[in-house]
């Protein structure tokens, strides 16, 4: 994911069934999508960034799920958007992509 | 009245006592300066530019000055004032109206928010605007040479003006820019240029500026709705080569280019991001064949 300003420290990551994904809040980011590429700006931090396809998708399934998203069912619902099995190495692309929009603070993870 | 209007007496009398005011694009700057050197430059360069009348608002008051010290005497040099104040170190004497030149870009890249100030060159066709955006060495000013010398008009060889509010690119154009390898490609391919002596030895190598056309200076007031983005990248011995280049890509390139899209928070990224969403986007490889260069532009104009 191409960035512009400064980096943050990792957020607090888990991945635990009891815990959920949750998107910055809608009105703190402005964003585009051109051809499944999202370039958005963030009001929180002032940075703006260039998600990668699947960074794309991770995110706008958050942004449908303002209350929160189970990893499990984040993982199904990209596989479906995306076309591709929902398998261990999907899981883990998600999981990394979680904790980049993480640092990026576009995304934090909550007990449910 | 214009530049060239004025009797070489009055311009340099402008110049060394009351300041010559000239409207570029949409600032007013009055300049001030002893080298002949600067006389002459401005005399062939802003010719056709607009002399602003005293009583007008002057942006910028900016001097090209003899600096103080005992090197006057030995190594004479060249040091740019704005508002009075020095904001570079003094080059050598015969680099005075480069440093005026670059000197000007600072103070428009650094003072003018009321756009998002974009460090590309920008030429137009049909009315819309192609902005350049790269870093240097890229080969950005002297494909905007060459396509000006074909008929596009210059906006800026050097900084796209994004007008915030109508989204559209506002020309100010001055002097092209050349360096190194690209004075005498563009020497060779523009028989009619009127280019000032080449510098040699500056920070950048050696610089010489082409003249604006007049025809583009007389447009100064018209904008132009954005229309293509092109990222270019010489590489010797290279086929000219227009591939895609992602939406996405393309405005990262632009925030990244920009002086100030910092300074304008999401008022900015919304900007930006319609200019992209206007702007057919991409990349441009070639070795130098300027003539390839033009006809493949000319076909994308004919294409959209």
């Amino acid at each position: 994911m191409a960035t512009t300003g400064r980096r943050l420290p990792p957020a607090a990551i888990d991945l635990d069934a009891t815990f959920v994904w949750r998107p910055v809040a809608a009105n703190a980011v402005a964003w585009r999508e051109w051809d499944g590429e999202i370039v958005i700006y963030n009001d929180v931090t002032g940075d703006t960034h260039h998600l990668s396809r699947l960074g794309s998708h991770v995110l706008q399934s958050l942004l449908l799920h303002p209350s929160g998203i189970a990893f499990d069912t984040l993982v199904i619902d990209v596989a479906r958007h995306v076309d591709v099995p929902e398998d261990v190495h999907l899981a883990h692309e998600i999981e990394r992509t979680l904790r980049d929009l993480a640092e990026l603070r576009l995304a934090n993870c909550d007990r449910a | 009245l214009i530049v060239a209007d004025l009797p070489a007496d009055e311009l340099r009398r402008r110049l060394r006592q009351s300041g010559l005011r000239i409207r570029v694009g949409p600032i007013v700057a009055e300049i001030r300066s002893p080298f002949p050197v600067v006389e002459s430059a401005i005399a062939l360069h802003y010719a056709a530019h607009d002399v602003a009348m005293p009583a007008d608002f002057a942006d910028f008051h900016v001097s090209v000055e003899r600096a103080p010290g005992l090197r006057r005497w030995l190594k004479p040099q060249a040091l740019f004032r704005f508002e009075g104040n020095p904001p570079f170190r003094p080059l050598a004497a015969n680099q005075a109206f480069a440093l005026f030149e670059w000197g000007l870009n600072w103070c428009i890249s650094a003072h003018c928010h009321q756009y998002i100030v974009v460090h590309a060159a920008v030429i137009e066709r049909a009315g819309r605007a192609m902005l350049l955006p790269a870093p240097p060495g890229s080969g950005k000013s002297t494909l905007c040479a060459a396509l000006v010398s074909r008929g596009w008009r210059l906006l800026s060889d050097e900084l796209a003006l994004i007008d915030i509010a109508t989204r559209n690119i506002v020309p100010i154009p001055r002097p092209i820019s050349l360096k190194n390898d690209s004075i005498g490609a563009i020497a060779r391919f523009w028989s009619g240029a009127a280019m000032s002596p080449t510098v040699h030895d500056t920070l950048k190598g050696s610089v010489c500026h082409v003249q604006p056309p007049v025809a583009s200076v007389r447009l100064a007031d018209r904008s132009a709705v954005p229309g293509w983005i092109i990222l270019p990248l010489s590489r010797d011995g290279e086929p000219a080569q227009l591939s895609a280049l992602s939406k996405s890509a393309a405005f990262m390139q632009l925030v990244d280019s920009a002086f100030n899209y910092n300074m304008h928070g999401r008022v900015g990224f919304d900007a930006l991001a319609d200019v992209v969403a206007a702007s057919e986007c991409f990349r441009f490889t070639y070795g130098g064949a300027l003539d390839e260069a033009a006809q493949m532009f000319d076909r994308l104009v004919d294409a959209s």
